[in-house]
């Protein structure tokens, strides 16, 4: 379910910034914004983009502005 | 605590689900004044396994069971058993149906026996995945999944009705609609099924 429109990708840094944040697990992620732990690694592999909401709940639990963890790249 | 004293209705569940396990085979017995009856092996095993869980320690116990296959949902897990249930069980009736054709006696036991087994099955299934992965918890992406893969399967129930209505119109005989119309929902229950786990997989 990645949200791929007309002509162009969404992409994201959330494992590095799990890395970057402390190391903090998938499972401790996705309790913070409130996904299951299958999507946190659905996203990480770029197989699922989130609906705007939870991009920002993820940036936000980063502390971070939303498009240091998403990118929209266009083909 | 013993797993068994955590796990009793489990333990209750399974030895129910034995004693009730010989029910589809009864009903299609009696449905078919001994004609035919399928046995009710499947159902068998599988309420021996739900037994045999109430002897699995709890999560916080063990040290199996979190880890299994981290990036599958339990969701995929459930299509992937209500999958081998469907043909399994009503797979197996097809087969019995075309190789030869019973009475529509029997073949109305032989549904009442397969929506049961059905029920038992892929509940028994459900429960085992709850056991071994924990809750099984919904977010945005599973909603999303769900809904789409609604829609695929939406396609094959629309043609299914213009079937049937095809079907009545040129004066089938009601059994072979019925077993049309039955075919396709469970074609189309199988595409729901498969668009999920290909969803989940694929993205």
């Amino acid at each position: 379910m990645t949200r791929k429109g007309p002509s162009g990708r969404i992409s994201n840094e959330i494992r590095m910034m799990r890395l970057k944040h402390g190391d903090i697990t998938q499972q401790e992620l996705a309790s913070r914004v409130g996904l299951t732990r299958q999507t946190i690694i659905a996203m990480e592999q770029n197989r699922y983009s989130p609906s705007l909401e939870t991009a920002f709940r993820i940036a936000e639990a980063f502390g971070e502005p939303i498009e240091a963890v998403f990118h929209w790249r266009k083909d | 605590m013993t797993a068994l004293q955590t796990r009793r209705p489990f333990f209750l569940a399974g030895l129910s689900a034995l004693v009730v396990s010989p029910a589809p085979s009864v009903v299609q017995y009696l449905a078919g004044g001994g004609e035919d009856w399928m046995p009710s092996l499947s159902l068998l095993v599988t309420a021996a396994a739900l037994t045999a869980c109430a002897f699995i320690p709890p999560r916080n116990e063990r040290g199996w069971g979190r880890g299994v296959l981290p990036g599958v949902s339990p969701h995929e897990l459930g299509a992937a058993v209500t999958i081998l249930a469907i043909l399994g069980i009503y797979g197996g009736l097809t087969l019995q149906i075309l190789q030869r054709p019973p009475s529509l006696a029997v073949t109305a036991g032989a549904l009442i026996a397969s929506g049961i087994a059905m029920a038992v099955v892929t509940g028994i299934g459900q429960a085992l995945i709850v056991l071994v992965r924990g809750p099984m918890a919904r977010d945005e992406r599973d909603r999303d999944i769900a809904r789409a893969s609604r829609s695929d399967a939406h396609i094959v129930l629309v043609v299914g009705v213009w079937v049937g209505l095809v079907m009545a119109l040129i004066d089938t005989a009601p059994a072979l609609v019925a077993y049309a119309l039955l075919g396709l929902f469970l074609a189309s229950e199988l595409v729901r099924l498969m668009s999920q786990i290909v969803r989940y997989r694929l993205g």
